[in-house]
């Protein structure tokens, strides 16, 4: 196992210095914040689009700014930019999903101008209506960075981009496959580990490394032995300890509805229509995050999952005051269990003590472990 | 008015009570919550509505309209809020999430409630231009309620594109198209065109009293202000909100001829942001005790001075919840280049708050770190700091709209120490 999975996990580590590199070399970057973003049209000017994420250490700079209910992953995102973290990134996009993320894109202008700001707004119907709406708001945003970067993004450019972003997409499903069997050829925390190192790299190096990473799993022999078959849900996870967590108390997660797993690229463009049209089908289509309306879409996604993967348990591990994932919660808790599906809530802060949590998470798989005797 | 009446009145407003015309909108409450009894029990569709939707259009379309966010407010005035909250907490909803959402599921779940509670709904109907929150707040609602949910859709990160009122103004349509069909009647162009132009007259009436507001001594409190706007959230496009707040105008007008302030001794001019916390509008009074007197806030400032052309009803209704009220002040106020592309939405809020406190020659500002309501929560200590900027005190409470749990226990010593500021 360590000879293949440490590649992902360093890749995301040494994000920084990535970045520092690819800057000298002249290229531009843009940070985004949420999955919500169309990267396709960003990568198809040539700037490359990179996922804003926490750290671990405490936060200081914000809290000066932010009142102390507001989620735990703005506020790490916030401070790590406060302490200069993201000096390198060139501008911002991303979409207003939630009331938290826009308002901080608002903060975010007047404490770390950049070049390039630009917030699109996201209609919650999907309706024809909605949809020509947005590809307004897709056009609008091209247009701006046509401008920003002095050249055209051309049609082919676009699908080139759709290209790339695709073939990425189908090998994470791959990834995701390695799960299905009765023996899981890897681990879930693993999983997240490829999901999120494709968030802070150009996708054809990615690619190449999932390529590489598809073709040595096969022989692996230490495949995860976790007694229950587990899918986590939930928003942004900053501390992927506690995936490994709930692994080393006796589950496996094979499948995940996360905003740095499954939820992220689960959804294909398009390839035989016109390519904006197809981006911004593709968004608005895509499977929901509970900043969308309704539940019913990410329910359904979750209970293929739970029948594909055959899952037996459902963790939710949320972030404190993260609004729409606690509003879906009671509806997602209620349409799981009538399934006879056990679920466990987990309210996370920054940084999650593991200690109760284990124990936690050992008592819930101990109980499914009962109901399968 | 008799002379009588008018003495009673002034005499009411020197005691420090408030205006007299003010007392009569909790009559005005009654009387929404029975009439929307009434209606339901009679056969009439009852709508559950986000407030700052196009209400003008409800009762064009014989609609009755609630509001459960008033419903919630008006809950925690009445200290009733608790068991609901507590109702909606034991089925899984986060004591973090919004206490009016929580304080109105509950009342869902439990039943029961003050003034009867809320009618049944046969529809529900969010516009989503304040918070996403609403948006997933209605869908809530329908999972318990299994009636027709519309939303109309207001996707704007701030910027008000021509595509997006496009966008507004074709839902709006829809939403005519679809009552017509559950009602069997069609839109009377006729009476649409009468209730814009009452929406209009009560917005000039609003802009009125808010500027006479800047008088010194100020003949019209916060207290005021929040009760008063009732009558224009729940009854905009009738003749209701007119026909008071020409009233709330003639005795504003009597105060301001006779030098006479709402608060008894005004010592010092307040700003305050945030929505209130409605289970202690006694602050208000503590503030007045001592000599503060709350001129301003933001929160009735926006949307309700928003006019409106009577020859372009949607379009109006458009500029109206789709800016909120931007395209007034802008007009209002064009030094602050308040549509300036490079502007968000948070820039033209502080730049305005910045703005009201010169204008309405603030002495000092209260913010209220209110728990419920991140989208005006995120924020304020910027515009803390930029009163601070003009030497004028702040002081920031933490709290919640609703929900008495999350406040601030020592707030009275704090408002002590603020007011020690003040003198200085």
């Amino acid at each position: 196992m360590n000879t293949l999975i440490p590649d992902f996990r360093q890749l995301y580590q040494n994000r920084n210095d990535f970045l520092r590199d690819w800057k000298k070399q002249g290229k531009k970057v843009f940070g985004y914040f949420c999955t919500y973003t169309p990267e396709e049209i960003i990568y198809a000017s040539g700037i490359l689009p990179f996922r804003i994420t926490t750290d671990t250490a405490s936060t200081t700079l914000a809290d000066a700014i932010l009142p102390n209910f507001i989620c735990p992953f703005t506020r790490s995102c916030f401070d790590v930019a406060l302490r200069g973290g993201y000096k390198d990134i060139d501008g911002y996009v991303s979409t207003y999903t939630c009331d938290t993320i826009r308002n901080i894109l608002w903060l975010w202008n007047r404490h770390i101008p950049a070049q390039f700001m630009h917030l699109i707004s996201f209609p919650s119907e999907t309706t024809k209506k909605a949809f020509d709406f947005f590809l307004k708001e897709l056009l609008k945003l091209k247009g701006k960075l046509e401008e920003f970067c002095g050249m055209e993004i051309s049609d082919q450019s676009l699908s080139k981009a759709i290209e790339v972003y695709n073939e990425n997409r189908a090998l994470l499903r791959k990834v995701y496959d390695l799960r299905k069997g009765n023996a899981p050829l890897i681990s879930g925390t693993e999983a997240v580990e490829i999901v999120r190192s494709s968030m802070v790299v150009p996708k054809e190096e990615h690619t190449t490394l999932l390529k590489q990473f598809m073709s040595k799993v096969k022989d692996r022999t230490d495949f995860p032995k976790g007694k229950v078959r587990m899918l986590v849900s939930g928003p942004y996870i900053q501390d992927i300890g506690l995936l490994q967590t709930i692994e080393n108390s006796g589950g496996t997660i094979v499948a995940d509805d996360l905003c740095l797993g499954s939820r992220y690229f689960w959804d294909q463009v398009d390839v035989n229509a016109e390519p904006l049209k197809a981006i911004a089908k593709r968004y608005l289509g895509r499977v929901k995050c509970p900043c969308r309306h309704p539940p019913e879409n990410r329910l359904e996604h979750m209970m293929n999952m739970i029948k594909e993967f055959k899952v037996e348990g459902v963790i939710f591990i949320l972030q404190k005051f993260c609004d729409t994932h606690f509003f879906d919660y009671p509806f997602m808790e209620e349409k799981l269990k009538e399934n006879g599906i056990p679920v466990l809530l987990i309210e996370v802060a920054h940084l999650a003590p593991m200690g109760p949590i284990k124990t936690r998470v050992e008592a819930f798989i101990e109980m499914i472990t009962g109901m399968k005797t | 008015m008799t002379e009588a009446q008018r003495a009673e009145a002034r005499a009411r407003v020197l005691a420090g009570k408030g205006l007299q015309t003010s007392r009569e909108v909790r009559e005005i409450v009654a009387q929404h919550y029975y009439d929307a009894h009434n209606a339901k029990n009679s056969g009439k569709p009852v709508a559950w509505v986000t407030a700052l939707s196009p209400v003008e259009l409800l009762y064009v379309m014989d609609i009755i309209p609630v509001f459960p966010e008033n419903y919630s407010a008006a809950c925690a005035a009445i200290q009733a809020a608790p068991p609901f909250l507590e109702a909606a907490e034991s089925k899984g909803y986060s004591r973090d999430l919004c206490s009016y959402v929580r304080c109105n599921i509950g009342h869902v779940i439990k039943g029961g409630g003050p003034l009867d509670g809320l009618p049944k709904p046969d529809l529900l109907l969010a516009t989503g231009n304040v918070c996403y929150t609403r948006v997933k707040w209605w869908e809530t609602l329908s999972h318990y309620l299994k009636c027709p949910l519309f939303f109309i859709d207001v996707p704007t990160a701030g910027e008000y594109s021509d595509y997006a009122m496009k966008y507004f103004v074709s839902q709006l349509e829809d939403f005519i198209t679809f009552l017509e069909k559950q009602t069997g009647s069609k839109l009377d162009e006729k009476r649409l065109k009468e209730a814009i132009e009452m929406s209009d007259q009560a917005a000039m009436l609003w802009n009125e009293l808010m500027e006479y507001r800047k008088t010194i001594p100020c003949p019209m409190g916060m207290w005021d202000a929040l009760t008063d706007m009732f009558v224009l959230v729940t009854y905009v496009g009738t003749k209701i909100p007119v026909a008071f707040l020409e009233k709330i105008r003639d005795e504003v007008r009597d105060l301001i001829e006779e030098g006479i302030g709402v608060v008894p001794n005004e010592k010092y001019r307040l700003l305050f942001d945030n929505i209130p916390p409605w289970f202690n509008l006694q602050l208000i009074k503590y503030f007045q005790n001592l000599g503060g007197s709350f001129v301003v806030e933001p929160y009735t400032q926006f949307v309700w001075s928003s006019r409106m052309d009577p020859s372009k009803p949607l379009h109006s209704l458009a500029v109206k919840y789709v800016t909120l009220g931007l395209e007034d002040l802008d007009k209002k106020y064009p030094h602050l280049r308040l549509k300036d592309s490079s502007k968000t939405g948070f820039d033209i809020r502080a730049a305005l708050t910045v703005e009201f406190a010169k204008e309405y020659n603030v002495d000092g500002a209260v913010i209220h770190w209110n728990k419920s309501c991140k989208p005006m929560s995120i924020g304020e200590m910027e515009i803390k700091n930029a009163l601070q900027e003009l030497s004028i005190p702040v002081l920031v409470f933490e709290g919640d709209m609703v929900d008495e749990r999350s406040s601030d226990e020592k707030v009275n010593t704090r408002i002590d120490a603020f007011f020690e500021m003040l003198e200085k």
